[in-house]
């Protein structure tokens, strides 16, 4: 739609009627400063364009003049679909409205529509949006909204959820076009037969599809089948039953005859066992006579074996006492042997102990001849030993008297005689002349009786004390005197010639003036006097234990009385003497002591006469034996008289025993087998009670049987079967009917639901589209450089958040108002560029972007001019300087309400 | 004693109260063709002068079939006019309270069940020998107890069991190849298979029988709708045997894979064709491709399968043909023609993108009412 004349009377400030005109279908400037009536002229439009004719209310009335009470009035001409209209609407006081088109072949408007069509036709135009609601909200301008940017509202607030839907509509439609439309309302109202559009679910209830019955027939049928494979289950069950239970009789039946035939074997078992009863007395009785028979036998064996027995223990003792006998008088024999032993053995200890007596005697003798000869051995020895000593004296005295010593007062003129030497010659000394001669040539120098040669620069030097005098040979002779000879000097050489006198005076006696030397001498003297007295001292102690005349007598004595004993070597003697005397104590030793040798002989005598005593006693048991043998064989011969013998008392013995035992078994087991009667009777009744119970089990069974059987018979009345097929039958029918059913249904579903899909995917195409020419607008505005952000516009097509390069989603509230007011145009712009390609729209931009600097405006022209050839664009404002380099329609509305050709283009 | 000639007629498998799932709405015809086929076979006993009758078990499908078609079974077996002789099978065991307790039985003196395994006289001197089923399913060789002896009388066998394995769905009652020779019979008739089979011994005499079912039970039955007049001569030459036609309906299966555009209207003249359409269940199965626009002619043929036969049913398993591509073209640019492509894709059942909750059939008839709408849509 393109504006391109509009003329306004009555309305709000424009009282008389104004006109303007020469709008292009590019790029309009409408500029007029402040309170000229822009907005009034962009309400006019919006009035004639979107409202209703016939509206009322303080709104409506404030379209009035202040001054007037002229109905408000506006004139549109407009360029639509190829064709040239005009809008005459007239509010409040006989409100109307008129749509006529241009007749190019009358050359004038002819009136098309009237009233409230010519008021929905007009909306149709600006944007195929519905019924007119009212001017008063946004959201009822349709496309407009949109579109047109009231005075300093560039901000695209939330769209109205119906008109983004249109909006978005109006893009789809384009994506989908005329024919793809017609096939989607086709599939749509197909899907809509089926479906619920909301829940996408099957159709229920009055507007249900044919679907839904055959499901709800299948479902019955299914219901129908379960029911009948439930009746046909039960009559195979119960004909499974009646099979089970007979089998069950066949089993009773069979248990039924077992049950008899134990009832007969318990009888006769008890019948067996009352037999016992008789058998028990017989064998009681048989018992008691051979126990009586059996007692009397076992007396008699008893006396028969008693008299045995006694023969045979006094026999047995009678040989024992003839064998202890024996024994006795042999042991008596040895014992005499033992003592006559006994007496021989002490005689000899008596002999050997007189012969020890002797040798102990001569033993005595040699050792006293040993002592005497050892006495002599030792005091020849001590006597060598003192003449030793004696010697050694007469020695050290020789040397004592070689050896002298100076005295102590010596020793000390000795010292006296260094210290003082030293001194005089330190004196001298202080007293000295010192020359010093060096010569130039060899020369022979005198001084006194001492001659030096010196070589040729050699340096002589000469030290004495007062006066030194020389002679330089075929030279000089040179004289050199001090201070003159002092009386010291003289002192100190007259005390050296004392010193000098008392030193050879020493020397003359030790051969030595130095003082260490004379020590030494009187070291030397102590060291032989300690020799001398160590002599003296051992001479001394030899002589304190024996005089020498004392050793002399014990030595003549102790040879005299060796010489009494008259014994040869008295060492052999010794040895002979010792040899003896062992031999002896040998001798002794084998005999033993008389003393023990006596013992024994006492000890002999007594066991002799012990043994005598017991062969008395065994003697007198022999007797006895013999005499108790001979009375039991008498016993035993008057038995035996009466003809008994231990053979036939054990036969009958035997005998009896068996006999009594076999009693014993017989009553015990007939006793035994009595026992169980009781048992055999409860036996015999357990059986009959078993029997009674199986023949009711099978007459239980037979009865269950005859029930079941006829169960049975009656289901097959039921033909059960038959009733299963059937069912079977129909569901299948069902089935195929409802498969074909809703193969149909899916097929719409799967057909609505990816076009629906594909129609969303295109959609959203051009969303991105919308998006990207936005970003577009904002590159050109030197936001950014293009592809470095990315803008999200939300499903209503308003700018959620701008994307920067480094991929941040930075919500709009956080832009400055000038980022935000030129994200809210780009959208705008782009959104009417998308529409665009439908057809031309027209944008109106009421002094927007207020908070813009003139810089970012000039490329705010520069994208008007661009977007300008694909549709018309109206800036009011009311700074003119700011868009006067705009390749644009410049019209100046003050200049047109003054009469003022106004229309200025640069073009 | 043997006469100059005995003639049986041999029978089985009459599966009377049969469910027949599978023949739709024309269930209850083909059960009540069952009873027809029945009589036909009786009216053919009395014609051929039959000395008696043998059916092999399998008489009826359960023993909860209607105790009035018990009845009217009764009658027809009693209509034969000679002796039946009957075994059950394993479809109708002899166990208690089962369908041969039913009263109708002793109504009818000509009519024997055999009831036990033991041998029974028949007329002409013939020594029957019947294997009955007592259980519905056994491991065991029925014919296992049969010692004929060589007495100079003719020996016939009745059975009801699997040949090695000529059943594979119900192999119970297993008989061996050589069941007749080793008994020492001279036939054995044997029921269970529904297709007529002639077992030749080690001589290359027939000794041993199927008769098949006397009226065709399914698709997929290749034959039956038979009975066998066995004839025999003297006990030492093989019995000369003949096949009667009872049965009246016929199972017909079509399965089609369609490439050309011609086999579509080929196959519908070839099906118009048929003769006897209304004693003919036809099953067709379509598979392969077909163009979008012969959408026509093949609900036409659905048509004349299904309004012309006794019953019939097509199973498209068909897809449009990928050469279909060239109608997208014609379909406007957006979404439309993107669902067109996407569901020509998914109708591919070798597609490999197609969401798993999708089949390829479904997409295929998507694909169809796509196309339809998009024809009534046509502006040319
Ligand atoms: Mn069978």
């Amino acid at each position: 739609m393109i504006v391109r004349e509009v003329t306004v009377e009555g309305f709000k400030c424009f009282a008389s009627a104004v006109t303007v005109s020469g709008f292009s279908e590019g790029l309009n400037v409408v500029y007029a400063p402040n309170g000229t009536g822009k907005s009034t002229l962009f309400e006019a439009i919006r009035r004639a364009l979107i409202d209703h004719h016939g509206v009322s209310g303080k709104d409506a009335e404030s379209m009035r003049p202040w001054d007037r009470t002229l109905p408000p009035t506006v004139w549109v001409t407009l360029d639509h679909a190829g064709e040239r209209w005009r809008v005459h609407k007239r509010f409040l006081d006989a409100a109307t409205c008129e749509l006529s088109r241009w007749d190019s072949a009358e050359s004038r408007f002819i009136a098309v529509e009237r009233g409230e069509r010519a008021d929905e036709r007009v909306r149709m135009m600006l944007g195929r949006t519905g019924a007119p609601r009212g001017l008063s909200r946004e959201a009822h301008w349709g496309l407009a909204q949109v579109l047109w940017a009231p005075q300093g509202a560039i901000e695209l607030g939330p769209l109205a959820p119906e008109l983004a839907a249109r909006v978005r509509e109006s893009l789809a439609a384009q994506v989908v076009g005329a024919r793809g439309a017609a096939i989607e309302a086709a599939v749509g109202s197909k899907y809509n037969a089926y479906f619920t559009p909301a829940t996408g679910k099957l159709r229920v209830g009055k507007r249900a599809s044919q679907l839904v019955s055959l499901q709800n027939t299948l479902e019955q049928a299914r219901a129908g089948l379960a029911r009948a494979k439930e009746n046909y289950e039960r009559a195979r069950q119960c004909e499974a039953r009646v099979l089970a239970l007979q089998e069950r009789c066949a089993a009773h039946e069979t248990s039924v005859r077992e049950s008899e035939h134990q009832v007969r074997e318990r009888e006769r078992a008890r019948d067996t066992i009352m037999a016992q009863q008789t058998r028990a007395i017989e064998a009681s009785m048989r018992m008691r006579e051979s126990e009586s028979a059996l007692r009397e036998a076992r007396a008699e064996w008893d006396t028969l074996k008693r008299a045995r027995n006694e023969i045979e223990a006094q026999t047995r003792a009678l040989d024992e006492a003839l064998q202890e006998t024996d024994r006795e008088q042999m042991l008596l024999e040895t014992e005499r042997l033992s003592l006559a032993e006994a007496v021989a053995r002490e005689q000899a200890s008596e002999q050997a102990e007189e012969a020890l007596g002797a040798s102990e005697g001569a033993l005595a003798r040699a050792a006293r001849a040993v002592a005497h000869h050892d006495a002599i051995v030792e005091s020849a020895q001590r006597l060598a030993a003192l003449d030793r000593a004696i010697e050694a004296v007469v020695q050290s005295e020789g040397v004592l008297r070689d050896t002298p010593a100076p005295t102590s007062a010596v020793l000390k003129r000795s010292r006296q005689l260094q210290a003082d030497r030293a001194s005089t010659l330190a004196a001298l000394e202080a007293h000295s002349l010192t020359l010093t001669l060096t010569v130039e040539r060899a020369m022979v120098v005198h001084q006194g009786a001492q001659t030096v040669s010196l070589e040729a620069g050699e340096r002589h030097v000469v030290r004495a004390p007062g006066r030194i005098a020389l002679t330089l040979e075929g030279l000089a002779s040179v004289s050199v005197i001090g201070d003159g000879l002092s009386d010291a000097t003289a002192k100190l050489l007259d005390k050296k010639q004392q010193i000098e006198a008392i030193a050879a005076a020493l020397v003359a006696d030790w051969g030595t003036d130095d003082a260490d030397e004379l020590m030494a001498l009187t070291a030397r003297r102590n060291e032989v006097e300690r020799a001398h007295a160590q002599a003296c001292a051992r001479r001394d102690a030899l002589l304190t234990s024996a005089r020498r005349e004392v050793l002399v007598e014990r030595i003549a004595r102790a040879r005299e009385a060796l010489t009494s004993l008259n014994m040869g070597d008295p060492i052999e003697a010794l040895a002979g003497a010792r040899e003896a005397h062992e031999r002896v104590l040998e001798a002794l030793s084998r005999v033993g002591s008389s003393r023990d040798a006596r013992a024994t002989r006492g000890q002999r005598e007594r066991a002799v006469q012990g043994i005598a005593e017991r062969l008395a006693l065994s003697r007198e048991r022999t007797h006895r034996a013999k005499d108790a043998v001979e009375a039991a064989q008498g016993t035993v011969s008057a038995l035996e008289a009466r003809g008994l013998d231990e053979h036939a008392a054990l036969r009958r013995i035997e005998h009896n025993e068996l006999a009594f035992d076999a009693a014993r078994t017989a009553e015990a087991h007939a006793k035994r087998a009595l026992d169980g009667l009781e048992n055999a009777r409860e036996e015999v009744q357990r059986a009959m009670q078993r029997h009674k119970q199986e023949l009711a089990l099978l007459q239980q069974a037979r009865d269950g049987l005859r029930t079941e059987e006829g169960r049975l018979d009656e289901l097959r009345n039921g033909a059960t079967f038959a009733v299963l097929g059937r069912a079977e039958e129909e569901l299948a029918d069902r089935e195929q009917d409802l498969a074909r059913q809703m193969l149909e249904a899916e097929a719409i579903k799967l057909l609505h639901e990816t076009l629906t899909a594909a129609r969303s995917e295109a959609v959203a195409r051009v969303s991105g589209e919308v998006e990207r020419e936005a970003m577009r607008v904002l590159s050109a505005l030197g936001q950014s450089p293009a592809g470095t952000m990315s803008l999200t516009v939300s499903e209503d097509f308003s700018p959620l958040s701008v994307r920067t390069g480094t991929g941040l989603a930075v919500p709009l509230g956080a832009l400055s108002g000038g980022e935000r007011e030129q994200v809210h145009f780009a959208v705008r712009l782009a959104l009417a560029a998308v529409l665009a390609r439908e057809e031309r729209p027209m944008v109106v931009l009421d002094d927007v972007l207020v908070a813009t600097d003139d810089e970012r405006l000039t490329r705010v022209v520069g994208v008007l001019e661009a977007h300008a050839k694909d549709m018309q664009i109206i800036v009011l404002t009311c700074h003119p300087e700011r868009y006067r380099a705009a390749i644009a329609r410049h019209i100046d509305l003050r200049a047109v309400r003054e009469g003022a050709t106004a229309v200025t283009s640069p073009v | 004693m043997v006469g100059p000639m005995v003639r049986v007629i041999h029978t089985a498998d009459w599966q009377m109260g049969m469910r027949a799932v599978h023949a739709g709405s024309a269930a209850e015809r083909v059960r009540a063709e069952r009873l027809d086929a029945a009589e036909r076979l009786a009216s053919m006993v009395r014609a051929r002068g039959a000395d008696f009758v043998l059916v092999c078990g399998d008489t009826f499908e359960d023993h909860h079939v209607d105790r009035a078609l018990v009845s009217r079974v009764v009658e027809i077996l009693a209509s034969c006019r000679c002796p039946v002789y009957i075994i059950s099978g394993n479809h109708d065991p002899m166990v208690p309270g089962s369908v041969w307790s039913d009263a109708s039985f002793r109504t009818a003196p000509t009519v024997h069940v055999l009831r036990e395994q033991a041998p029974v006289e028949a007329p002409c001197g013939v020594v029957l020998w019947p294997c009955v089923a007592t259980a519905r399913h056994d491991e065991n060789d029925p014919t296992r107890w049969i010692v004929a002896p060589q007495d100079g009388r003719l020996h016939v066998g009745l059975a009801h069991g699997t040949v090695e394995s000529v059943h594979r769905e119900e192999p119970w009652y297993p008989i061996a190849r050589d069941a007749a020779e080793r008994a020492g019979l001279h036939y054995l008739a044997l029921g269970h298979f529904h297709l007529p089979v002639l077992y030749p011994d080690s001589a290359g005499r027939v000794r041993m029988a199927y008769s098949g079912t006397h009226e065709p039970t399914r698709f997929g039955e290749k034959g039956g709708g038979t009975a066998l007049l066995v004839t025999f001569d003297s006990p030492d030459k093989s019995p000369e045997i003949e096949q009667l036609q009872t049965g009246r309906l016929r199972w017909v299966q079509v399965e089609r894979t369609l490439r050309e555009r011609t086999e579509l209207p080929a196959l519908f003249a070839e099906l118009a064709a048929l003769e006897g359409k209304d004693t003919t269940l036809l099953r067709v199965r379509l598979e392969g491709v077909f163009a979008l626009d012969e959408q026509e002619s093949l609900e036409s043929l659905a048509e004349l399968v299904r309004g012309q036969f006794l019953y019939g049913r097509v199973e498209s398993h068909l897809r449009p043909a990928p050469t279909d591509a060239r109608w997208t073209e014609t379909l406007p640019v957006g979404p439309t023609r993107d669902a067109a492509l996407k569901l020509s894709r998914w109708a591919d059942p070798e597609c490999t993108d197609r969401p798993a909750e999708i089949q390829a059939d479904v997409a295929a008839r998507a694909l169809l009412e796509l196309y339809v709408m998009a024809a009534e849509t046509d502006p040319s």
